[in-house]
């Protein structure tokens, strides 16, 4: 009886050796890591370029009969930069301080051009604005136009007569104000 | 008896890494002119990780790789990069490191080799082999959010 005790004893020592020799000559391999973070915020950012106002001023035509001739010289650039959010999306509007009764203000948004990436805004085409918000770029995702003029997109602003019987000689200052908003 | 010293020999084989050193917060410069991206490439310290390697003799070598895993969201735009800036301290005679002194794009799926552990006879054992960290690609078109992941070094023969 005591004999079988130690051939049982030793019969588990050896089987525990031979389980230790098992993961002993299983190639040990080790891995180990750190962490790296970065956040990425939301940014929204636009500009107008150049600086400055701009002067439209209607031509008198020269035969009888005529309309009143549009003002040319009359474009800037808008540079944004947009970060957000994914699946998100934003827009910009522009609108008046106010109107000038019998005349129409026109914003029109070239697509974008010079340097600049990412998923920049679709024109809306020929825009009239009022005191109200009106959409003249949609779809901006993460972009960013490039800086200053020459970069972004181009905006031609544009006067029409509306109601000639509205209309009457005179000077007035209006501003318009461009916004990069979330949807 | 020759499974023993088969054993024996091949537990000599034995190879590790310690990942030291300090996880890293890259912290981007905020666009502040209309138009502008951010400047795309970030750098930790030329010491940010410091990886202790420690491989048996027996003239065998050993690779240490490295993958990353998102944790828990990353953006593939966004692409990370190791360098090893230095030796460290090794307490081995005639060994050497090799590879890994310019940056080694960190893949995702599957890890790729970084640098070599070459021994002789004796047991290698490097410490605080300083690694830079870059992320590349930071960019306003990636999507606003929290990124963070984890770049995994692994040590096994070759």
């Amino acid at each position: 009886m005591g004999s079988k005790s130690v051939t049982l004893k030793k019969n588990k020592m050896k089987y525990i050796f031979l389980i230790l020799l098992f993961f002993l000559q299983t190639p040990p391999l080790w891995s180990q890591h750190r962490t790296v973070s970065i956040t990425l915020p939301t940014v929204a950012l636009l500009d107008i370029h150049p600086s400055g106002s701009i002067n439209l001023k209607f031509s008198a035509p020269t035969e009888a009969g005529n309309p009143l001739v549009n003002p040319s010289n009359n474009t800037k650039w808008l540079n944004y930069t947009s970060a957000v959010t994914a699946g998100t999306s934003r827009t910009v509007t522009a609108q008046l301080n106010q109107t000038i009764p019998g005349v129409a203000i026109r914003v029109q948004a070239a697509a974008a051009s010079g340097s600049g990436g990412g998923i920049r805004g679709v024109s809306a085409g020929l825009v009239t604005i009022g005191t109200s918000p009106s959409i003249i770029l949609s779809g901006i995702g993460g972009a960013f136009t490039g800086n200053d003029v020459n970069n972004g997109h181009q905006l031609t602003i544009s006067l029409a007569p509306g109601n000639y019987a509205n209309l009457s000689a005179q000077t007035n200052s209006v501003v318009i104000t461009y916004t990069l908003s979330d949807i | 008896m020759l499974f023993i010293l088969f054993s024996g020999i091949t537990a000599l084989d034995a190879q590790t890494v310690t990942v030291g050193g300090s996880n890293w917060i890259a912290n981007a410069a905020p666009v502040t002119e209309a138009g502008n991206n951010y400047s795309g490439t970030l750098e930790a310290s030329t010491n940010q990780i410091l990886l202790s390697t420690s491989v048996s003799g027996w003239f065998n070598a050993a690779a240490v790789s490295v993958q990353y895993q998102a944790d828990p969201i990353w953006h593939d735009d966004l692409v990370i990069s190791v360098k090893r800036t230095g030796n460290g301290t090794h307490t081995c005679l005639l060994c050497y490191l090799s590879g890994g002194d310019n940056y080694v794009i960190v893949p995702k799926v599957a890890s790729t080799q970084f640098y070599i552990i070459n021994t002789n006879l004796f047991p290698a054992n490097h410490n605080n082999t300083p690694v830079q960290i870059q992320v590349s690609g930071i960019s306003v078109t990636v999507p606003a959010a929290a990124y963070k992941a984890r770049v995994i070094f692994t040590i096994s023969s070759i």
